[in-house]
C-alpha cells in the first residue's frame, strides 16, 4: 500500500543526483535584490537562499507536494567553513539593503540544517539591518531559538502556515504539521517581541479554484489571529521535481487565476485587522507555470498586485482593468466543484474567442 | 425505486429513473447546475437539478453534491436534498495506481449514492457497490477527457460497476457533440456543466464540429441559454435514436466533431467488445448503416465475423463454393441481381451442391443460407466500386475460413474487380472478365457453364437434404454446435423456405425459421432439446408462470444469452416454456423490473398461440 508519504519518498529518491552534485556548497543557491514595506516606507530587501544541509521534513518524510527548493539541496552538507563563505557572499552582496531575508531550502531555526555557530556569524554579519527575516517550520521555533536572533524589535521570523485546515494540510500539502503546531511556534515568536511573517498557499494540489480561495483566506484570518504582522499569499507555482509539477504536466491540476490572487487579497483586506499586513508576491506571475489569467490582462494584474504589495492599500486592486477572462474564472468557480474531482482543462484559461 | 427501461441499444437506455424520493425523472437525465443558475432560471422540462447549496426548487429532482474530503461542503442537515453525492476522496487519474492506500469508492451515509475513482484498475477487482446503491458516480470524468485510452477504460469500469441496475453518472463531461458517444458507453446521467464554461469562453457548442465555435453575429449574450438550448435538442435526439435503434449511426456521425471521440469509439470497439456483447442483441429490425471506417468494428458486425469464425460451417455435401457480389436490396434474394443469377443458374443440374456466399462490407461474407438474419438483412453501404484494404481482408479471411472447414471441389467466382485474393488463386475460376457487369449477359452465360459444369462433376445431393442441412447451417450459428446436433438429431425439414419447419421423429414441431427474422423460433419440444443440451435457460422463481416472465422471477439464467436470443424458461428441472429473450443475462439477473423473456409457448397451454399472457388461456 502506498500512501502520499511513501510516494513522496519514492520520488525523493528519484530527483537529480547530478544537479546536487554539482552545488557548491561555499554559495548560496540564491541571492536577489527587492522592494519592501519597511514603517510605511519603501525600502531595498536582499533576499537570499542559503544552502543549508536540506529541509528535515523533506529528509524524514518527502517533504511537501509543491516544494521544490529540496532540490537545492547539495549532495552533502556545507561545513562549516563553507557556511562562513557563503554569509561573507551575502555581506557583500547587501548593498544598501535596509531588510535582509533570508531563506533555506528548510529552516533556518533548525540546529541539524544550520549549525548555531553559523546562524550566530548571520546574526552578527547583518546586526545593523532595520529587519532582518529567517524562515523555519513551525517544529524547529522555541523562544530560545528566537532570543538568538538579537534585537527582536529588529527580527521576523517567516513560518510556512499553508493552510488551516489539517485536513489540507495533511492531505494536500503535506506539511507534516497542524494548525495548532503552527500557533504555538507564532506564540514563541511573538512572546520573544519578535514579528511573525506567514505564508499562505493558494490552490496546493487536488483543490478546486473555489475550495482555494476559501481554504486561503481561512489560512489568512487564523495566521492573523495568531500575531502575524505580514501574511504573504503564496500561489502555487510549479517546481520541479514536486508533485505538483507532475500533476501539471498530466493536466490534472493548473496554478490559480491571478483573479484569485486578487480576490483572496480583497476578501481579506475587509476581514482581517489592520495589524497584519496581508500581501502576495506570485513567483511566476502571467507564466503558465505560475499564477496566471488569459494571456492578455496578466501584465496588468500582476503589477496592481505588485502595488498592492508596496502601498497596502486595497484601492490598486479595485484599479485592475476587467477582461473578458472574468467569466470564465467566475464560471469556473461556480461549476468546478459540482464535477467531482478538480479540473484543468487543457486550453481553458488561454483559448477563449473573446 | 423504479427504473423502468423503455428501449435499450446496447448499452444505452431511455426510460424512467424515481428515487426514494422526488419525481420520476426521463433517461438519460440533464441535470442542470446551481448555483450558476438562480432558482427562477430553470427552464420548461427540466427535470433535475445538481447543487452544493441548496435549496433547490419545487418539482425536480435535487442532487446536492458534498464536494471532497478535503474541504466537505458544509451547511444544514440537507433534507432539501433528494440523492447526495459523498465527499470523495482527491485522487488524480495519473496517481489513481499509485496511491493504493485511497479506497477508490465512497458511498453516501443513505447509500445510495457511489462516488468511484474508475481510473484505479484496482476498481475491477473489488467487490461490487451495496445493494443499496442508485447512483455510480465517476470521480475525475472530465480530467481524462481528450486522453481517450484511459478515458474509456474508465469509464467502463465505472459501468461494470454501475451494472445494468444502477445509473452511471460522469460529471462535467457532456456537451451536444459527445451526448451521443456516452449515451452508447452507458451513460444515463449527464450535466450542463460544459455549456456554461463553453460560453463562459465565449464559445457556441455545436453538435456538429468541434473547433467552429464562433458565435452566431449577435447572440453573443445569450451563449449559455443557446448552448443549453443545443443541449436538449440534442439529448431528444439521442432519446429518439436509442428507442429507434439508431444510436450507432448517430454516434459515428457525432464522434467525428472531435478527434479525441473517434479515438474513443475505436478503444471501445476494440478493447471493450465482452463488455458490449452481452447488450448487443441477436436481431433487429433497424436497418444497419455501415457508412465509416468504424463501421467495420461496431459490435453488431464484428460479432456477425466471430460467429463465422467460431461456429460456421457450410451445409453438408456442398461441392460448389459460388461467390456472389451483394445487392442493395436485402435480403440479397429479393433483389433484381440476385433474381436475375438465380434464372441464369436455374437450368444447373444437381443445383443442390451450390452453395452461394455473398461477398460484402462490412459483413465480408454471408452465406445464402443466413441472409435474412440480423445484420446480413438490414445494413446498407456506400456502394462507390471500390474497397479499402480491411474490407478486402475481411472477405478473404472469411473465405478462407469457409473453404477450411467446407469440402468443396470447385470454387467460383461472379465477383467484380478489386479482390487480388480471387484473381491470383489459381484454383478460383471467374466468370466475369474485366469491365464485365454482374448481369451482363456473357457474364452470366459463363456462370451458368461454369457452375454447370462443377455441380455435374460433383456427388449429387437432393434438394430436401440440401435444406435440411441449410436449417442445420443455420441452428449452428444460431445456437452453436452442440445444440444444433441435438435440435437435428432424428429431424426432419418440412416446408417451403424461407418458412422452412423442423420436425422429430413422431412429427412433433421442433422449430421454424420466422422468415421475418431468418432464425430459428423454438416449440417446447425443440426447447425441451435446447435445455437438455445446456444452454439458453434462464431459471425462473416457484411460481405459476402466465403470460410473460419478467426480470424479478429470474433466478438464473445461463451465460451470454443475449437480448432478442431463444430463451427456455426452467422451473427447478422442468422446462415450463420457451420465448424471446428481451434483456441478457446480466440484464436479467441484476433487473427487477420489465420483460426478462417474452414467452411464445408455455407448457400445458396447448399451442400456446402467440401472445401468451393475456388471452383466455387462464382457466385452466
Amino acid at each position: 500500500m502506498t500512501d502520499l508519504e511513501d510516494w513522496l519518498v519514492e520520488q525523493r529518491s528519484r530527483r537529480g543526483v547530478g544537479k546536487a552534485k554539482r552545488m557548491d556548497p561555499s554559495v548560496p543557491a540564491a541571492v536577489w535584490h527587492e522592494e519592501e514595506l519597511l514603517d510605511g516606507e519603501v525600502v531595498d530587501t536582499m533576499a537570499a537562499v542559503v544552502r543549508t544541509g536540506g529541509c528535515s521534513h523533506d529528509r524524514d518524510h518527502g517533504g511537501c507536494t509543491m516544494c521544490g527548493y529540496a532540490s537545492e539541496t547539495p549532495h552533502r552538507p556545507p561545513t562549516v567553513d563553507e557556511y562562513l563563505s557563503q554569509v561573507r557572499a551575502l555581506a557583500a552582496r547587501r548593498g544598501d539593503a535596509r531588510w535582509v531575508k533570508l531563506y533555506t531550502s528548510g529552516s533556518m531555526l533548525d540546529p541539524d540544517e544550520v549549525p548555531p555557530v553559523v546562524l550566530e556569524a548571520i546574526v552578527e554579519a547583518f546586526d545593523d539591518v532595520d529587519m532582518l527575516t529567517v524562515e523555519s517550520r513551525a517544529e524547529h521555533i522555541t523562544a530560545e531559538r528566537v532570543r538568538t536572533l538579537g534585537d527582536p524589535s529588529r527580527t521576523e521570523v517567516a513560518i510556512g502556515l499553508e493552510s488551516a485546515c489539517d485536513r489540507v494540510l495533511d492531505g494536500s500539502v503535506h506539511k507534516g504539521m497542524d494548525l495548532a503546531a503552527f500557533q504555538r511556534a507564532a506564540a514563541e515568536v511573538t512572546g520573544e517581541g519578535a514579528s511573525v511573517r506567514t505564508y499562505v498557499l493558494l490552490k496546493p494540489p487536488f483543490l478546486t479554484e473555489a475550495e482555494a480561495i476559501d481554504d486561503s483566506i481561512e489560512a489568512i484570518e487564523a495566521a492573523a489571529s495568531a500575531g502575524s504582522s505580514v501574511v504573504s499569499l503564496n500561489p502555487v507555482n510549479v517546481q520541479t521535481f514536486t508533485l505538483v509539477d507532475r500533476l501539471h504536466h498530466m493536466r490534472e491540476w493548473e496554478p490559480p487565476w491571478l483573479w484569485s490572487v486578487v480576490e483572496v487579497l480583497r476578501r481579506t483586506a475587509g476581514s482581517v485587522p489592520s495589524t497584519t499586513r496581508v500581501i502576495s508576491a506570485p513567483t511566476a506571475g502571467g507564466k503558465v507555470r505560475g499564477a496566471h489569467n488569459c494571456g492578455r490582462c496578466d501584465g496588468d494584474v500582476v503589477r496592481a498586485i505588485e502595488f498592492h504589495r508596496l502601498s497596502n492599500d486595497p484601492e490598486e486592486l479595485d484599479a485592475v482593468p476587467d477582461c473578458g477572462c472574468r467569466p470564465m474564472w467566475r464560471s469556473q468557480l461556480d461549476l468546478e466543484g459540482l464535477m467531482q474531482g478538480p479540473f484543468a482543462p487543457f486550453g481553458y484559461r488561454r483559448s477563449s474567442v473573446r | 425505486m423504479v427504473l423502468e427501461i423503455k428501449a435499450r441499444d446496447v448499452l444505452a437506455r431511455t426510460g424512467s429513473w424515481k428515487g426514494p424520493s422526488g419525481p420520476e425523472v426521463r433517461l438519460p437525465i440533464l441535470l442542470r447546475t446551481l448555483p450558476s443558475i438562480s432558482r427562477g432560471e430553470l427552464d420548461e422540462g427540466d427535470e433535475a437539478i445538481l447543487t452544493a447549496t441548496g435549496p433547490g426548487p419545487d418539482g425536480v429532482l435535487v442532487v446536492r453534491d458534498l464536494g471532497s474530503t478535503l474541504r466537505p461542503v458544509k451547511g444544514d442537515g440537507g433534507d432539501w436534498a433528494h440523492l447526495v453525492i459523498p465527499a470523495e476522496e482527491p485522487l488524480p487519474p495519473s496517481l489513481a495506481d499509485e496511491l493504493d492506500s485511497i479506497a477508490p469508492t465512497t458511498v453516501s451515509e443513505d447509500g445510495l449514492v457511489e462516488v468511484v475513482h474508475a481510473a484505479a484498475s484496482r476498481v475491477a477487482d473489488d467487490p461490487p457497490p451495496p445493494g443499496s446503491v442508485q447512483w455510480v458516480v465517476m470521480a475525475s470524468a472530465a480530467s481524462l477527457v481528450g486522453r481517450p485510452p484511459w478515458f474509456i477504460d474508465a469509464v467502463m469500469r465505472a459501468k461494470e460497476r454501475a451494472g445494468p441496475g444502477r445509473l452511471l453518472y460522469l460529471p462535467g463531461v457532456a456537451t451536444p457533440r459527445n451526448l451521443a458517444l456516452l449515451s452508447y458507453l452507458g451513460v444515463d446521467v449527464v450535466d450542463d456543466v460544459q455549456c456554461h464554461l463553453e460560453a463562459a469562453r465565449g464559445r457556441r457548442i455545436r453538435p456538429e464540429l468541434g473547433h467552429v465555435h464562433r458565435p452566431d453575429a449577435g447572440t453573443d449574450g445569450d451563449l449559455v441559454a443557446r448552448n443549453l438550448s443545443t443541449m436538449r435538442d440534442e439529448l431528444a435526439l439521442v432519446r429518439e435514436v436509442v428507442e429507434h435503434e439508431a444510436l450507432r449511426e448517430l454516434v459515428e456521425v457525432r464522434v467525428r466533431s472531435e478527434p479525441w471521440q473517434v479515438a474513443a469509439l475505436r478503444r471501445v470497439d476494440r478493447q471493450h467488445r465482452s463488455r458490449l456483447l452481452p447488450y448487443c442483441p441477436v436481431h433487429r429490425d433497424a436497418p444497419l448503416l455501415a457508412l465509416s471506417r468504424e463501421s467495420l468494428e461496431r459490435i453488431e458486425v464484428t460479432s456477425w465475423v466471430e460467429a463465422l469464425l467460431e461456429r460456421y460451417e457450410p451445409p453438408a455435401n456442398t461441392r460448389v463454393l459460388l461467390l456472389l457480389p451483394c445487392s442493395a436490396r436485402k435480403p440479397y434474394g429479393n433483389s433484381r441481381t440476385h433474381r436475375r443469377i438465380a434464372e441464369a443458374l436455374s437450368s444447373v443440374p444437381n443445383r443442390a451442391t451450390v452453395h452461394e456466399v455473398i461477398l460484402t462490407s462490412p459483413l465480408g461474407a454471408v452465406p445464402r443460407e443466413l441472409e435474412r438474419t440480423y445484420p446480413a438483412a438490414h445494413y446498407d453501404i456506400p456502394v462507390s466500386g471500390d474497397w479499402f484494404p480491411d474490407e478486402v481482408e475481411r472477405m478473404r479471411s472469411l473465405v478462407e475460413h469457409i473453404r477450411t472447414v467446407g469440402t468443396y471441389d470447385a470454387v467460383i467466382s461472379h465477383m467484380g474487380p478489386g479482390l487480388p485474393f480471387l484473381e491470383e488463386d489459381g484454383s478460383v475460376s471467374r466468370s466475369r472478365t474485366g469491365g464485365e457487369g454482374a448481369l451482363d449477359n456473357g457474364a452470366l452465360g459463363q456462370l451458368a457453364s461454369l457452375v454447370s459444369q462443377a455441380a455435374s462433376d460433383a456427388l449429387r445431393t437432393s434438394r430436401w437434404e440440401r435444406q435440411r442441412e441449410d436449417l442445420a447451417s443455420l441452428a449452428r450459428f444460431q445456437f452453436g454446435r452442440d445444440v444444433a446436433k441435438a435440435l437435428l438429431e432424428g429431424g426432419q425439414v418440412a416446408g417451403r423456405p424461407p418458412g422452412l419447419r423442423l420436425k422429430g421423429p413422431d412429427g412433433d414441431q421442433r422449430a421454424m425459421v420466422v422468415p421475418a427474422r431468418g432464425r430459428l423460433s423454438l416449440t417446447l419440444s425443440g426447447a425441451e432439446l435446447v435445455a437438455a443440451a445446456g444452454h439458453h435457460r434462464v431459471w425462473m422463481d416457484d411460481f405459476e408462470l402466465r403470460g410473460d416472465l419478467f426480470a424479478v422471477g429470474v433466478t438464473d439464467a445461463d451465460p451470454l444469452i443475449r437480448p432478442e436470443d431463444e430463451a427456455v424458461v426452467v422451473r427447478g428441472d422442468l422446462v415450463v416454456g420457451v420465448g424471446v429473450a428481451r434483456m441478457g443475462t446480466t440484464e436479467m439477473l441484476a433487473a427487477n423490473r420489465g420483460t426478462a423473456v417474452a414467452m411464445r409457448h408455455h407448457r400445458g397451454r396447448g399451442r400456446g398461440g402467440g401472445g401468451g399472457g393475456g388471452g383466455g388461456g387462464g382457466k385452466a
